[in-house]
């Protein structure tokens, strides 16, 4: 029996730990390690319709119990993972959700008509600027977030996921979206941080700002993960931290069915890997699934 | 597949090794450290580097091996931040882990060699210089320092190898005085026919870099960026060369001088 088995919007994954965006580019480079179709899924590298340089380096800096990343969302365009990436990952048999996100809401449905074929979900990425809205990136902007959401709906027949964001509140968001049409969430995106060079006496980072992941974050995943479940009907990928079978666990019972590892693979590439097994010996100790514990937080007693 | 052959390409089978701190001694402001890696069969060559583990931080910290004998790996650290500060006060016996081998190597051009550094860069041109006059060629180093302070450094590295070193001081308490890329200035304008290879601060590898291309001599150099994943997942170590943007993780860390946008 499969107890790590969970099925997401129609889809059956054999287990719930998929790889965050970002952090595991298009998956060549961990592919030689363990085989990709053993993970839940591969999140991919965020995509947008052009080519990105990204942001002047330093690009990361550690914190305490985390890191600041400021990549810029360099990536090579939808174009040239169409050739080789995501052909790629397909005959690695492969689970694959593809992280979209644009200048403005026709970009990202763009992108996401284009990646289909390969993508088992779409990831909408909507913590970037909304370069010809407002002054708020997509996420804090219900109206304009929506609007990314119906556009790709109507550009894709894959279930689409709304990539939240911590920065703001993300219910009057999330209720934007669902009446848009979205079929699932996945959060948290990374929390707004800075640091400073003492010595240069300005920010560390070449963009000034950047985003904070890895385990200092994962009580405010837990929190924003509970929250939205109280309000949603939607299934939910949790992230934010997650570098062990427990981690895992604690999101399953604020209400994620899937759950993402991000920063933890850059500590052991073996992480995403480390933590199905983690899965497996735990429930199976216990003679329980994964899905006994999805959302079992929110059970009256 | 043949297609998924090809975009393969050569992608190095680096891992994860459990690895242990069997010897760590100053070495003036730097650290030598030998780590070894028990019976993994690994292979560094020259310019590769790892990615270490540091006890109580979640980054590894990348380093570039300044030689190898049987499965023991010599590092030198040089103390700079948090995580490079414990890693030096670390006993022998201390255990991390390490992904390795990661990134490209110096190519062992035809013809003598000047290799040009200074603090750490030492490291992995210590361990080129070895595998160069294993291939016959004769080695020129320049090693430049703000003052005598690398004298241990240099003992260490270069002290059992034929090379001709020469130290250059800032402040003229050993050695030259003044900086080494005008020693490999007057090596270049009187006709040297070398391949020049430099490790150190950016400043001196552009510095070098200007000097070789100038006389039209080859040049290779190891471009430092902050890196997180070390193996070109994060893309946080973007370098600029001329045909586009880089990954010194994964693309380098060493380049050809005349392709970096410096
Ligand atoms: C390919 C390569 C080989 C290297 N080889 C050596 C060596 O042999 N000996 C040696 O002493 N140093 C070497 N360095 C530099 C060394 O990695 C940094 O000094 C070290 O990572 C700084 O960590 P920290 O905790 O002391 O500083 P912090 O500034 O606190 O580091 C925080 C984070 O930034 C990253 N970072 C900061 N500075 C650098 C830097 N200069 N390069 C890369 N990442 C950085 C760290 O990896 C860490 O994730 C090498 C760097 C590279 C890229
Ligand atoms: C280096 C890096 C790059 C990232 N790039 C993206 C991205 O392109 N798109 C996106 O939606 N999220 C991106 N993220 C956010 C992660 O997918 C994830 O939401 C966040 O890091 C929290 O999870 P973690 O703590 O497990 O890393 C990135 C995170 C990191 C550390
Ligand atoms: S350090 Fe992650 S891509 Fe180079």
């Amino acid at each position: 029996m499969n107890r790590l088995e969970v099925e997401f919007l129609g889809i059956r994954f054999p287990n719930p730990v998929v790889t965050a965006s970002g952090t595991f580019n298009y998956g060549l480079e961990y592919a030689h390690l363990y085989p990709l179709s053993a993970l839940g899924a591969i999140t991919t590298k965020g995509t947008s319709l052009e080519p990105i340089a990204g942001a002047p380096t330093p690009r990361i800096t550690e914190t305490p119990m985390g890191m600041l990343n400021a990549i810029g969302l360099e990536n090579k365009g939808v174009e040239a993972y169409l050739q080789h990436e995501l052909p790629w990952l397909k005959e690695q048999g492969a689970r694959v959700i593809v992280n979209v996100f644009g200048d403005r809401a026709g970009d990202f449905a763009e992108v996401a008509r284009r990646v289909s074929p390969y993508a088992n979900l779409i990831e909408v990425n909507l913590s970037c600027p909304n370069v010809h809205g407002g002054r708020l990136p997509f996420a804090h902007d219900p109206q304009a977030a929506a609007e990314v959401v119906r556009r790709v709906k109507d550009a894709t027949e894959r279930p689409v996921l709304a990539k939240l964001s911590p920065n703001g509140p993300i219910l009057p968001v999330a209720e934007a979206l669902e009446a848009a049409g979205v079929d699932g969430f996945s959060l948290i995106n990374t929390l707004l941080g800075m640091r400073m060079d003492l010595d240069k006496k300005r920010p560390i980072l070449g963009n000034a700002s950047g985003g904070l992941s890895g385990p200092a974050i994962k009580p405010v995943a837990v929190r924003l993960v509970y929250e939205l479940y109280r309000h949603t009907d939607r299934p939910i990928l949790g992230m934010g931290g997650v570098a062990s079978a427990a981690d895992a666990l604690e999101l399953a019972l604020a209400g994620a069915s899937l759950v993402a590892v991000g920063t933890a693979t850059f500590s052991n590439p073996y992480a995403p890997y480390k933590v199905i097994k983690g899965l497996d010996e735990y429930l199976s100790e216990r003679e329980e699934t994964w899905r006994d514990w999805i959302g079992a937080a929110h059970t009256p007693n | 597949m043949p297609r998924s052959l090809e975009f393969h390409g050569s992608a190095a089978a680096w891992d994860d090794y459990p690895v242990e701190i069997i010897d760590s001694h100053s070495l003036g402001p730097h650290q030598r450290i030998v780590l070894s890696f028990a019976d993994s069969g690994l292979r560094f060559k020259p310019g590769q580097f790892l990615n270490l583990s540091v006890p109580g931080h979640l980054l590894r910290r990348p380093l570039a091996p300044a030689g190898q004998h049987g499965s023991e790996i010599e590092l030198i650290v040089t103390p700079f931040g948090p995580g490079t500060h414990k890693l030096v006060r670390l006993k022998p016996g201390s255990r991390l882990r390490a992904l390795a081998p990661l990134g490209n190597s110096f190519p062992v051009a035809p013809g003598d060699a000047v290799l040009i550094g200074a603090g750490a860069g030492a490291a992995p041109l210590a361990f080129l210089a070895a595998r160069l006059l294993a291939y016959g060629r004769n080695v020129t180093v320049l090693h430049g320092a703000p003052s005598n302070e690398d004298a241990e450094l240099v003992r260490a590295l270069y002290g059992g190898l034929e090379v001709q070193l020469e130290y250059f001081s800032e402040d003229g308490s050993l050695g030259r005085t003044g900086l080494p890329t005008a020693a490999l200035h007057e090596l270049l304008a009187s006709g040297a026919e070398v391949t020049v290879y430099s490790v150190g601060p950016y400043a001196l590898m552009k510095a070098a870099a200007a000097v070789a291309l100038a006389w039209r001599r080859p040049a290779f150099v190891s471009l430092d960026a902050h890196m997180a994943c070390g193996v070109g997942a994060c893309l946080s170590c973007a370098v600029m060369t001329k045909s586009g943007q880089k990954h010194a993780c994964k693309d380098g860390p060493v380049f050809a001088a005349e392709e970096v946008r410096w």
